[in-house]
């Protein structure tokens, strides 16, 4: 049976007076998102999103249409996070604005069993840990990313880049854009760390790698990521959930991945 | 249709399609033909006959080729075969018109006609309002006149509007000799940095060799790059047209026609008031000495947004900036496939748009008040790389817009130059047959591996994940990918090695086994059969 275990931490850093960032890390549910905006639209942004998912996360839902599901549930919170904004402008703030980053990892499954879906809308980031290693998955929505993949800029002038804190997609803005979706098998991804810029921004990967390596309990890695993220500068909001599948043995093979289904069937697969 | 041997002079309306246009022959191309858009160049620049034009239109066969219009014109008769969305009025001797549909047939149209006095063809509905006089070379249009069109008189005065950079108007009737020396002011604008964006009106019969480098219409070079797919092109190793007559100083850029010295014109143009038509060369300084560098040349904006950014306010707020006015914005989750519009999408940035430009259209539909745009009903202002209005709010927390991600071409699957496969097909093209037995339609792209993994993928081009057995490992966790072809491989089923690691083996019907070489698009035949390794095959089977 797949279980997952997870554990979350945040942090206002050294710099802001206040926190944007909200998570949700429930049982098979698992939100990151990075609020924007000024007169704490960044803050309700964010939140509007993590209680989107959240309702999935109580309700349920239908794991083998996971894109058709995320999707609803973006298009639900762009319009609340839209109307919440419409409200304030036209209640004497015309400055009001909120936008936000979301990353999530979803339990779910196609036609061969569990998977991760994941998906990504702004620059907050989802890693797996696999074999080991920390992998990024997710590609950032950002300037200073559609630069380094036109071949403009490399690594290192990214990381100085003035320009590293635009993202070119967020939730809130005037339209819905497309979110990037990953698949991938949970037998490829037994550690998934979701995090806002706060932690990637201040910490290095080599860094983050090394935490993982040593938190054999996601509370303790999740703790820890963002402990090193404010100790390294605290530039700003930091927010991590890492989430481990238990009961699986990491491992790509074939045989593992139909032991994992033949399991699932005969416990009842997923609701 | 002029005669044969007399210099043809049309003129084009810019817009999607790419037009070939040769002395002797046309070949008109839908956008998503690209990949066929050289070789049809090279053909029709060799003085190749309609039949063997029509032969290589059709090879791949009728199916790939959703549209197409070649028309050639003989010693009296005008040969036109059109197929798809495109429709062509001839006028003949007699005053009679002839209109020839692709839209009414089911393959194509053919018509002979003789005495041909003047066509037109409509390609598209949306396009450029100006006309551009040309003689032979590569463009995007969206409708052809031969011989140019011109507007009645009364309203021959030009509206356009002088911020207009790349626009010169259809040259006005003049009888001035073809002799007229052009060189001298087009030379000094070309040692100007402005001096790239002349007027795409080419003068064919009157251009001198000097000139031909400085002034140039947008040329395959420009069409390329213009849809960010210059070094996609030259990575294929499309040929860009240079063709220069022997002896002749080699043109640095593809100027399909400066290797016609011999200027020409007005008597071969039987029939025809030849003043009107005529290539001339009289209104070509003009322009170009008037228009100020204003327009950065088109090459310039692509370093910009490195440098821009230095120039954003809140400099050192280390907090997201957010494009409300996000071009790329077009309801993303209902889009389609995007065929880039004609001609250099980067706008310059110190002023408005001088063209509409489609990308920008709808994409502020309820503008913001955000501090970069309090007023909020200037969203429609935004120009892509302008920088936002300073902030008002320095509260910490700051949008910007204008940022373009158009600007930067996103690595695509699949082939370089080539538009991106359908994502999902109404029908299957084909179907895999594994060795386990197990049956799978390619009606999207299908991911297969010991343990499959999706990146990057939207709400609807979501890929099938099939997982394989490996014993030994000797399979990668996603080997290769197999999805509906598209351009020349429209209809059929693809395969693409994902960078495994030992490899794939192809095995098509009649041909010897191929190693697939990584990120390389092969088309499949009935019949192939793809070896993962570990006992693991494919069969491609016809539904």
């Amino acid at each position: 049976m797949v279980h997952l275990h997870s554990g979350a931490a945040t942090d206002v850093g050294r710099v802001r007076e206040i926190n944007q960032d909200s998570y949700l890390a429930s049982s098979r549910v698992f939100v990151v998102a990075d609020g924007m905006g000024g007169h704490h639209g960044g803050e309700v942004a964010s939140a509007i999103v993590v209680e989107e998912f959240g309702r999935l996360a109580e309700q349920g839902y239908d794991s083998t249409r996971g894109t058709e599901v995320v999707t609803e549930c973006l298009r639900s919170a762009q319009q609340r996070i839209r109307d919440y904004g419409a409200e304030h402008r036209s209640g004497g703030q015309p400055d009001w604005y909120a936008g936000t980053t979301v990353v999530a990892a979803l339990l779910c499954e196609d036609e061969e069993g569990p998977t991760w879906l994941l998906v990504n809308l702004g620059d907050s980031r989802i890693y797996r840990v696999h074999d080991g290693r920390l992998d990024q998955v997710s590609v950032d929505h950002s300037v200073v990313q559609e630069l380094l993949d036109a071949g403009e800029i490399d690594a290192a002038a990214a990381a100085v880049h003035p320009e590293r804190h635009v993202i070119t997609r967020a939730l809130g803005g005037p339209v819905l854009r497309e979110p990037d979706f990953f698949v991938l098998p949970l037998a490829s991804a037994a550690r998934v760390v979701l995090c806002s810029d706060g932690v990637s921004g201040m910490i290095g990967d080599d860094e983050m790698e090394e935490i993982l390596r040593g938190s054999e309990d996601p509370r303790d890695a999740a703790e820890r990521i963002v402990a090193a993220a404010v100790h390294a500068g605290g530039q700003d909001n930091a927010t991590a959930v890492v989430v481990d599948v238990v009961g699986l043995a990491e491992s790509g093979s074939h045989d593992a991945r139909t032991a994992l289904v033949s399991l699932e069937e005969k416990l009842g697969a997923l609701p | 249709m002029t005669g044969d041997v007399s210099t043809v002079v049309r003129s084009y309306r810019s817009g999607g399609w790419y037009a070939v246009f040769g002395e002797h022959a046309a070949v008109l191309l839908p956008p998503s033909e690209k990949s066929r858009v050289a070789a049809m160049w090279e053909m029709v620049e060799g003085r190749a006959g309609f039949e063997e034009l029509l032969d290589a239109l059709i090879a791949g066969g009728l199916r790939g080729l959703p549209g197409f219009v070649l028309v050639s014109s003989g010693e009296a008769q005008t040969r036109v075969v059109l197929r798809g969305a495109a429709r062509a009025t001839f006028t003949l001797a007699d005053g009679d018109p002839v209109e020839v549909d692709g839209t009414a047939a089911a393959t194509w149209v053919e018509r002979v006609l003789d005495g041909v006095t003047s066509v037109r063809v409509d390609l598209e509905d949306v396009g450029g309002a100006d006309d551009y006089v040309l003689e032979t070379g590569l463009v995007r249009v969206s409708r052809v006149d031969e011989p140019p069109y011109v507007e009645p008189v009364a309203q021959a005065a030009h509206a356009k509007p002088l911020a207009e950079p790349v626009v010169v108007p259809m040259p006005e009737p003049v009888t001035e000799p073809v002799t007229e020396p052009v060189t001298e002011p087009v030379m000094e604008t070309a040692d100007e940095p402005g001096g790239l964006h002349v007027a795409p009106v080419v003068p064919l019969g009157e251009i001198t060799d000097a000139e031909s480098d400085a002034e140039r219409p947008p040329s395959v070079d420009d069409l390329l790059a213009s849809d960010a797919a210059l070094a996609d092109a030259e990575e294929e190793g499309l040929p860009l047209p240079v063709p220069h007559a022997p002896g002749e100083e080699p043109v640095a850029v593809a100027v399909p026609v400066a290797h016609r010295a011999a200027p020409e014109p007005v008597e071969d143009l039987p029939g025809e008031p030849t003043q009107a038509f005529s290539p001339i060369p009289e209104p070509i300084p003009e322009p170009v000495a008037e228009v100020p560098p204003v327009a950065p040349p088109v090459e310039e904006p692509v370093e910009e947004p490195v440098e821009e950014p230095v120039e954003e306010p809140v400099e050192g707020e280390d907090d997201h900036h957010w494009p409300f006015s996000d071009p790329e914005a077009d309801d993303d989750l209902d889009e389609a496939g995007d065929e880039p519009a004609a001609g250099p999408e980067i706008a310059p940035r110190s002023q408005p748009p001088s063209r509409p430009d489609q990308q920008w259209e709808g994409d502020v539909e309820e503008p913001p008040a955000s501090p970069g745009n309090p007023a909020g009903g200037a969203a429609d202002q935004v120009v892509p790389g302008q920088p936002p209005a300073p902030d008002s709010d320095h509260d910490g927390d700051t949008v910007a817009g204008g940022w373009d991600p158009s600007q930067f071409a996103r690595q695509q699957p699949g082939i370089p130059g080539q538009p991106p496969a359908p994502s999902v097909t109404a029908q299957p093209v084909a179907r895999l047959v594994f060795s386990s037995g197990e049956t799978i339609d390619v009606d999207r792209a299908i991911l297969i591996g010991r343990a499959p993994e999706a990146r990057r993928f939207t709400s609807t081009d979501q890929p099938r994940l099939v997982t394989v057995p490996s014993p030994h490992q000797e399979i990668s966790s996603t080997h290769v990918e197999v999805r509906p072809g598209s351009g020349a491989d429209h209809g059929s089923a693809v395969v693409t090695d994902m960078g495994s690691t030992n490899g794939t083996v192809l095995v098509q019907p009649g041909l010897a086994p191929e190693d697939l070489q990584p990120g390389m698009a092969v088309q499949l035949l009935p019949g192939a059969v793809i070896d993962l390794g570990d006992g693991v095959t494919i069969q491609v089977t016809n539904l």
